[in-house]
């Protein structure tokens, strides 16, 4: 019993200097650091989609997808995206009466075929067609699609895909 | 001391506890309470830990989800077109000529190349099946009129047989009554030609029309 009063005691004695303040000097002040770390948002939206091209004859190029269904198609970064982004792009082959491969699709930031941004669809993500681009921006994408000679006539259908990621980071 | 006063003791296997008493039965009683106590406590830790791995489990799905969904956006949207049809025929070996026959005569077969045979491709083109219909119109010249029907076309050389067919100035109704069904595109199709010529049919050069029609399989012509 009077060891456990003994270590009682020395135990309150510890725990009463560790929280009394220093009163050494006429004031006491002391100092910490707080620290908090903001999560990535990164919020984007699509407009005048789906995209389509309605009847196409077989055997014509970069037809241009109908007016505002691809023509443009509408990526916003939102306001609420907290990053600079970089956005990529990708679809799948058409399905129908048979298949249209993907890359007979082209995507490009002005209704002309042709020029610097003129990008062939891909199945997976490669370079962004967008960098850099800060929240509360509005990009347009123009989409072109060629149908190959004597393919079986019918209704054709895919999904292409808009990824952003934080700028400098893979898709 | 009387026999019924003596302490008697219990030792307790899983802690060490040792547990005196007077009486046999409370001796009893109060085992039984702790080794009660020991089951509790152990069903509580179990619970505990339990408790404690689900959790941590939760939390980590749902950290990952939310770390996931900070990090990127995706959205996607359909993209659609339509094909349209496409149908291409050509004709070689034409025109169907017969030279020069005499009145009376009966299935009498066109000139080589010019109706023996009369050839119909679909082109390559092409992007559906096709059924493909004749027909054609009477014979004319400033002499005279020979009928229609005086004229057969056939998918061999040799007159009749299952493909035998007279010629009409219209077409079959359809749809799939075509002479040639459900032909794909970039086939070769011969048909060869036949006419009788009535007796007694005046003299003179005669010509008329013949037409190839084909349409998508299983629609009208």
């Amino acid at each position: 019993m009077k060891k456990c009063h003994k270590a009682l005691i020395v135990g309150l004695l510890a725990v009463s200097m560790l929280f009394t303040p220093n009163l050494a000097g006429a004031t006491g002040e002391g100092s910490t650091t707080s620290t908090f770390s903001v999560s990535v948002v990164i919020d984007i939206s699509l407009s005048h989609v789906p995209i389509a091209w309605g009847t196409l004859a077989p055997g014509t190029t970069n037809n241009l997808a109908l007016s505002n269904q691809g023509n443009p198609a509408t990526i916003t970064v939102e306001q609420t995206t907290n990053v600079n982004v970089d956005i990529y792009i990708k679809g799948d082959d058409w399905t129908g009466p048979t298949t249209v491969a993907v890359d007979n699709c082209h995507y490009d930031t002005d209704n002309t075929p042709g020029g610097d941004n003129w990008t062939v669809l891909t199945t997976t993500y490669t370079t962004p067609i967008f960098e850099n681009v800060p929240p509360n921006t509005v990009k347009d994408t123009y989409w072109f699609l060629d149908v190959p000679t004597a393919l079986p006539a019918g209704d054709y259908s895919n999904t292409i895909y808009f990824k952003a990621v934080r700028n400098g980071t893979p898709p | 001391m009387a026999e019924g006063t003596k302490p008697k003791m219990w030792k307790c296997p899983k802690c060490g506890k040792v547990i005196i008493s007077l009486y046999q039965r409370q001796l009893t009683f109060n085992k039984a309470a702790h080794l009660e106590s020991h089951r509790r406590k152990r069903k509580a830790l179990v619970k505990c830990v339990g408790l404690l791995v689900l959790g941590s489990v939760f939390l980590a799905l749902t950290s990952a989800r939310l770390c996931a969904a900070a990090d990127y956006n995706e959205q996607s949207t359909t993209s659609s077109l339509t094909v349209s049809t496409v149908i291409d025929i050509t004709l070689s070996h034409v025109p169907i000529a017969w030279g020069t026959l005499a009145p009376g005569t009966t299935n009498n077969l066109a000139l080589s190349n010019q109706g023996n045979p009369a050839t119909i491709t679909v082109e390559s083109t092409t992007n559906v099946l096709v059924d493909i219909y004749i027909k054609g119109t009477n014979w004319t010249s400033s002499s005279g009129t020979i009928g229609v029907d005086n004229c057969h076309y056939d998918t061999d050389s040799t007159p009749g047989g299952d493909n035998w067919a007279t010629l009409s100035s219209s077409y079959p109704p359809g749809p799939n009554q075509g002479y040639f069904e459900n032909v794909p595109p970039n086939t070769v199709k011969d048909t060869y030609w036949f006419i009788d010529i009535p007796a007694g049919q005046p003299a003179g050069e005669y010509t008329n029309t013949i037409y190839f029609k084909a349409v998508k399989d299983g629609t009208q012509p």
